[in-house]
């Protein structure tokens, strides 16, 4: 189920809404569990059996995790150990195997593996990753044992985040699952930033996504031109944010509606100065889980240069291969370690003397770039389309007029994809007459996302592989 | 590693900090917009279980979802909830208001289009892309062997491939969509048509020259010409035909015939794609003359036979212009075979055009897409005066749809 469709915003949300309001506090909790799972189920009924296993091995690991721990620190290590084992073993069979077939077979000497080929299931990077965050965290001490299944299957669950993020680790809402505050302003706050991400995704993405597909077809198709290349790409950068974005806002805001509290996940990406400054941006909950579990781990920048180098490219092939099974994601991965790598020991000081909107438009032609990598389906559509951004003829047949019919629509997705909205908001807020202006923009926007919805047959999710 | 170690944290808490502070403001407004929110989503869930499903769009001209019926395997292969997805969304109350909101919010953002159908002053057009080549040119060469194979058996045959509303109605266009791509694709037809052993008359050019002078030649909401276009259609193709066939008949001015209004109603093809409810709706005239509606029209695959050309229970349908010789069929024999006999190869196009013919000759429509087969050898057996094929750039450019032409065809 998508939080963009009919089924979720006419069917499933409005039940949930209804039921949990209406339940005695203490069953708050499992009517969460069991819509998520029917949410889980709707879209993926076989795997739900997969998603209850990984709830019942990281139950019995985080008991055993401390149980152990006041006594035999070794034991809780080795409880913890199997754990991680297990889950990655599972996301790694079910979403690489694949991939590592094809991979490994492509070299001498290994013979033929077979190619299964499964389908994803849904979300699994996801909840994999905030599984394991609990057993991390109880050993750590950062969180409490969670003694009740049905709370901690609430936590792995949980609809609102559950395909597609924000990663929530255990530690940021394990009081929020005992207890959380139902407050009216809290909830209205959710109504207006699910509405933002819907309009974000309904609208914003999708219009852009409309245009990466019909242009990036002509480019590596019968009409290739420099200004579709750019251009398409151009669409697609700003489709992955307003998609991804909009997802996230969606997720938040449902979590405000039942009480929790999330961390935001965007921050502005596309006007950072710097490659460090997008990731610090970007799908930043994903930074702070391998932050936090890998890099740390590995040593951080504590252990000399060297080592330091050597613990961010590992993080950043991670960080690559988490986002797909494909060489073009690890490539995109390491694209990125690269550049960080570099900023970090030698061009911070130079990028400091560039004046900052330089550096803005600099980090955005790199992101783009970036992107083109994330979108290639196979390196053989990366170099046709590469080379066309700067082989192919200027013009074609009908990109002069694409472009002179984006031109408003660009303009709008450059302005919402930076602070000036927020601002905006923020200072109509401040005022009475304001706040009644933004309730009516939200209710205009959610008609204007459902127009969108019910009239396009349009209606992808890109971060769905995930 | 790219985060400092507490910018995130510190991110995050400045933010719930900001939060707080607004949220001690504002009680009646959260309310409202809390139950703005409940109201929206519970009350169009509530009207969609209460408001009865339709079967068919008429504005979108389709049949709409239905209810999925339920099964383990659709459920497990996905197809259950993906056909209640489109169920939801094509069962939506006030459909058509959401349809007309979006086209509106796409006009707004100047995206000059909707649904791949062009906006204009009052029009719609079908917007072009890149012409497919290959299907154009396995289509020339279908129509090249039997139009050869026509003249050779000693039948005069005239090749007209008329334009669409995007090739001839440039004025209407968005000035920056230009007119390469069509002119591309016409230059390749003129290329192949001049190649040909038959009569070949280019129909997009006197109709584009019309269409220039300010004149409606072509539907404003469909992809078809309107009737004053297939007159024109019909003054050029009896002008191209041999003396052998026009000789003793007279050919007829657009003043000789009555006209007559049957609706001012019609939403063609390109409004189904578009949204645009606000477009002005065409109106449909027909050339009257004496006898067309007493004159028998036979549709040869099913038998049926039906008095007069125009088929007026369409007009009370969506799909007006079937008021012209009813939908397409793979054969239709027009008139009492007691005149000279012209067969058109056609597609839609000609059913407008079929009519003024009708007037002086008897007509056999065969229409490539509907039937089975040798054509060849059934147009031989008519042995007619002419043949002429009729169709537009779309067929032209449609997959192998002309393929059949060369049933029978040798070499």
């Amino acid at each position: 189920m998508v939080f963009s469709s009919p089924d979720f915003l006419f069917l499933f949300l409005p039940a949930v809404i209804l039921t949990y309001f209406i339940v005695p506090p203490v069953l708050r909790n499992p009517v969460l569990l069991l819509f998520s799972l029917f949410f889980y189920g709707w879209g993926e009924p076989a795997y739900i059996i997969l998603m209850v296993i990984t709830i019942i091995v990281d139950y019995i690991g985080g008991y055993f995790v401390a149980k152990f721990l006041p006594t035999s620190r070794k034991k809780a290590k080795i409880a913890m150990a199997a754990a991680i084992v297990i889950n990655l073993l599972s996301l790694g069979f079910f979403k690489y195997w694949d991939f590592f077939a094809t991979s490994l077979s492509a070299l001498p000497f290994i013979p033929e593996l077979p190619v299964l080929g499964l389908t994803l299931p849904v979300g699994i990077s996801f909840y994999t990753f905030q599984s394991l965050s609990y057993v991390v965290d109880v050993y750590r001490g950062d969180g409490n044992v969670q003694k009740n299944i049905a709370t901690f299957g609430t936590y792995v669950v949980l609809f609102p985040q559950l395909i597609a993020g924000p990663i929530v680790r255990y530690c940021d809402v394990d009081d929020q699952l005992r207890k959380r505050e139902h407050r009216l302003d809290l909830f209205a706050s959710g109504v207006r930033t699910f509405v933002c991400g819907l309009a974000k995704k309904l609208i914003l993405a999708n219009s852009a996504g409309a245009m990466w597909d019909s242009l990036s077809e002509s480019v590596v198709g019968n009409s290739p031109s420099v200004v579709a290349a750019w251009l398409g790409l151009l669409f697609y950068t700003f489709h992955i944010y307003f998609d991804f974005s909009g997802y996230s806002d969606m997720a938040i805001g449902l979590g405000k509606m039942f009480g929790f509290v999330f961390r935001e996940n965007f921050n502005y990406p596309y006007i950072a100065d710097s490659v460090t400054d997008f990731w610090r941006r970007w799908h930043i909950s994903l930074s702070v889980w391998f932050r936090e579990y890998v890099y740390i781990p590995l040593g951080g920048n504590r252990k000399g240069k060297g080592r330091m180098i050597f613990n961010l490219f590992a993080v950043w092939f991670l960080t690559g291969m988490w986002h797909g099974a494909g060489w073009n994601f690890i490539l995109w991965g390491l694209y990125y370690g690269v550049l960080l790598c570099l900023e970090k020991l030698v061009l911070n000081k130079f990028l400091e003397k560039i004046p900052v909107w330089i550096r803005r438009v600099i980090t955005f032609i790199i992101v783009m770039f970036g992107w083109l990598l994330f979108a290639s389906d196979g390196m053989g559509f990366f170099s046709t389309y590469f080379s066309s951004m700067f082989t192919a003829p200027f013009l074609s047949s009908t990109v002069l007029y694409d472009l002179v019919r984006s031109l408003l629509l660009i303009a709008v997705l450059f302005a919402a994809s930076t602070p000036a909205p927020q601002k905006i908001f923020r200072k109509l807020y401040e005022k009475s007459w304001g706040r009644w202006a933004i309730a009516l923009a939200a209710g205009f926007a959610i008609i204007l996302s459902v127009a969108y919805m019910v009239a396009s047959s349009y209606n992808p999710f890109l971060y769905f592989r995930f | 590693m790219a985060i400092k170690e507490n910018s995130a944290d510190l991110f995050q808490r400045q933010k719930l900090e900001r939060e707080k502070e607004l949220s001690q403001k504002s009680k009646i407004c959260d309310l409202f917009i809390t139950a703005l929110f409940c109201v929206f989503i519970f009350g169009f869930a509530i009207l969609h279980i209460l408001i009865p499903d339709k079967e068919k769009s008429e504005s979108e001209n389709r049949v709409l979802e239905k209810f999925p019926e339920f099964s383990s395997e659709s459920l497990f292969s996905g197809e259950y909830t993906s056909n209640m997805t489109k169920y939801l969304s094509d069962q939506f109350p006030f459909r058509d208001f959401f349809i007309t909101v979006k086209a509106s919010s796409e006009n707004v953002l100047l995206r000059m289009e909707n649904g791949g159908i062009m906006y204009g002053d009052d029009t719609l057009t079908a917007r072009l892309d890149s012409p497919d080549t290959e299907n154009l040119s396995v289509n020339l060469e279908a129509v090249k062997g039997f139009s050869t194979a026509l003249e050779n058996a000693g039948i005069p045959t005239v090749f007209a491939p008329a334009g669409r509303r995007v090739d001839v109605c440039l004025d209407d266009l968005p000035l920056s969509f230009g007119t390469y791509s069509q002119n591309e694709l016409w230059s390749e037809i003129d290329r192949v048509g001049n190649e040909l052993d038959c009569t070949y008359l280019n129909l997009r050019d006197p109709l584009m020259n019309k269409a220039s002078t300010g004149e409606e030649v072509y539907f404003r909401t469909d992809h078809h010409w309107n009737t004053m276009g297939a007159y024109y259609a019909y003054s050029e193709i009896w002008h191209n035909l041999p003396e052998s066939v026009t000789a003793d008949v007279e050919f007829r001015k657009a003043d000789s015939f009555t006209r007559e209004t049957v609706t001012e109603d019609f939403l063609g093809t390109s409004f189904s794609s578009s949204g645009a409810s606000w477009i002005t709706p065409d109106k449909i005239e027909l050339f009257r003359f004496e006898g067309d509606d007493t004159m028998p029209v036979t549709v040869m695959d099913t038998g049926e036979t039906h008095k007069g050309l125009y088929y007026r229970e369409y007009l009370d349908l969506r799909d007006k212009y079937s008021v012209f010789l009813g939908e397409n069929h793979g054969r239709v024999d027009i008139g009492n075979k007691d005149r000279k006999t012209i067969v058109i190869i056609k597609d839609s196009f000609a059913q407008s055009v079929t009519p003024f013919f009708a007037a002086d000759f008897d007509v056999i429509l065969i229409d490539p897409r509907y039937t089975t087969g040798s054509i060849f050898r059934t147009v031989t057996e008519i042995s007619p005066d002419a043949v002429v094929i009729l169709m537009n750039a779309d067929t032209l450019t449609s997959s192998a749809v002309l393929r059949p032409l060369m049933r029978g065809v040798k070499g």
